[in-house]
């Protein structure tokens, strides 16, 4: 995933190219000049201080989301499409990554979690989540390490969609609190709504009776997992919850299929 | 008048036979192991999941060493899965031609020890299947004799149980 920086020589004049010669590189005879790298339009600025190894990882993992799984192309696509774009820093902080909804800005916190597609579409959800809620997410955000009421809600949706996307993985019950018993539930749920990984829900709680029947089911199954989860002891994503429509969740799947083209 | 009697009571008992669900609700004792037998109906599909009840099943399980660590990539965690599927399907070989019938599937949910050896497998079955606890018992002891993973990265490292996700044999 990581590739060695591109590096052009350039030549001021080519009589005998000089640049043939490698003793001559960086002298005034053959300056080596670092070109400008062509930003994705997903990437709004990338912080100060990054190496330019580290910048070719965030862009590398930026060129991944297009097509790493029909998710991540369908959230690239909707941002670029809507003119939207992120800061991406890779500096010391909370955990392996975070996405702030204030400044719209992901931060890894190493170069190896930077490149890891598993962190950051864990972070990239987050955003989609962001943009899916109205008013955004930073009002269920951290403020002095107390979690706002909703912060569970968002938390949860994130790692539903996870795990949906992700056929298999239990991320919401992986939590060491949880038990055997939680995850066994919880899988047979997914399995069950995703019709065995094969497919995702689709949503509609304005549709037909039947629809909205279907939408009724769903959350009725949706809140009951939530309100585990934030019982889970330890949990540090535990928070007053307010049994917020998982927006997201439902416009994301309501878009995408398990194939995409 | 008599052999269509007959017919029909054939034809009547033998569709109930084949309706009939193995798998029930409840805790089971077999070869020495709790079994926990689980019935769920979402959208009018039912399907069961089946746990040996180990030492996590109601206790909450093992804190990584590090909580905020990186998640183990898929990738990095190596075991037969072709070998896998053998197992489960020399178990129930006898009955491979019925299970083709009814469409019947396992799903398996595997979690490791760092050591590779499986700490713990769900199963996975539609509403319908034919395919009984007995069955399972023998599929859990063979796979936990049989199976062993191996890890390649750092990650997993920093687990105690160690989680695959699903393998599927569909009949």
């Amino acid at each position: 995933m990581i590739s060695e920086t591109i590096v052009d020589m350039i030549c001021p004049s080519d009589p005998g190219d000089p640049c043939a010669d490698p003793a001559n590189f960086g002298t005034g005879d053959c300056e080596i000049v670092e070109p400008e790298i062509d930003l994705d339009p997903l990437i709004k600025n990338l912080c100060d201080g990054l190496s330019e190894a580290q910048k070719t990882i965030i862009q590398n993992t930026v060129n991944s989301l297009k097509d790493y799984d029909c998710a991540t192309k369908y959230m690239y696509n909707h941002f670029v499409n809507n003119n939207k774009s992120f800061n991406f820093c890779i500096s010391p902080g909370q955990g392996s990554g975070t996405y702030s909804p204030t400044t719209k800005t992901f931060n890894f916190t190493s170069d190896v979690a930077a490149g890891n597609m598993y962190v950051v579409e864990h972070e990239f959800i987050h955003a989609f989540q962001d943009d899916s809620h109205p008013g955004g997410t930073g009002q269920y955000g951290i403020i002095n390490s107390n979690p706002n009421a909703g912060f569970v809600d968002i938390e949860f949706e994130q790692a539903v969609m996870n795990d949906m996307i992700n056929y298999g993985s239990t991320i919401a019950f992986d939590l060491s609190g949880a038990t055997q018993a939680q995850r066994d539930a919880y899988l047979l749920w997914i399995k069950q709504v995703t019709t065995n990984g094969t497919s995702y829900p689709k949503l509609n709680p304005n549709g037909t009776a039947t629809e909205i029947a279907a939408y009724n089911t769903f959350m009725s199954s949706y809140n009951s997992f939530l309100s585990a989860y934030n019982a889970i002891p330890g949990n540090t994503n535990h928070s007053a919850a307010l049994n917020l429509s998982p927006q997201a969740l439902i416009k994301l799947f309501n878009n995408i299929n398990k194939n995409c083209p | 008048m008599k052999n269509l009697i007959f017919i029909l009571f054939a034809f009547t008992l033998c569709s109930s036979c084949f309706a009939q669900t193995t798998l029930k609700d409840g805790r089971y004792q077999l070869d020495g192991k709790f079994f926990k037998v689980t019935k769920s109906t979402y959208l009018d599909k039912t399907s069961f999941s089946v746990s040996v009840i180990g030492r996590y099943w109601d206790k909450p399980s093992p804190s990584p060493k590090n909580p905020n660590g990186l998640p183990i990539n898929k990738k990095d965690i190596h075991f037969d899965i072709d070998n896998t599927k053998a197992i489960v399907n020399d178990v129930l070989a006898v009955n491979s031609k019925k299970l083709a019938l009814n469409k019947d599937r396992i799903d398996m949910s595997f979690t490791f020890l760092q050591d590779g050896s499986i700490e713990h497998i769900t199963y996975f079955f539609n509403g319908n299947t034919i395919i009984s606890l007995k069955d399972i018992a023998k599929i859990d002891m063979e796979l936990k004799k049989k199976i062993k993973a191996t890890f390649s990265g750092e990650e997993y490292k920093n687990f105690y149980l160690i989680p695959f996700g699903m393998v599927s044999v569909i009949y």
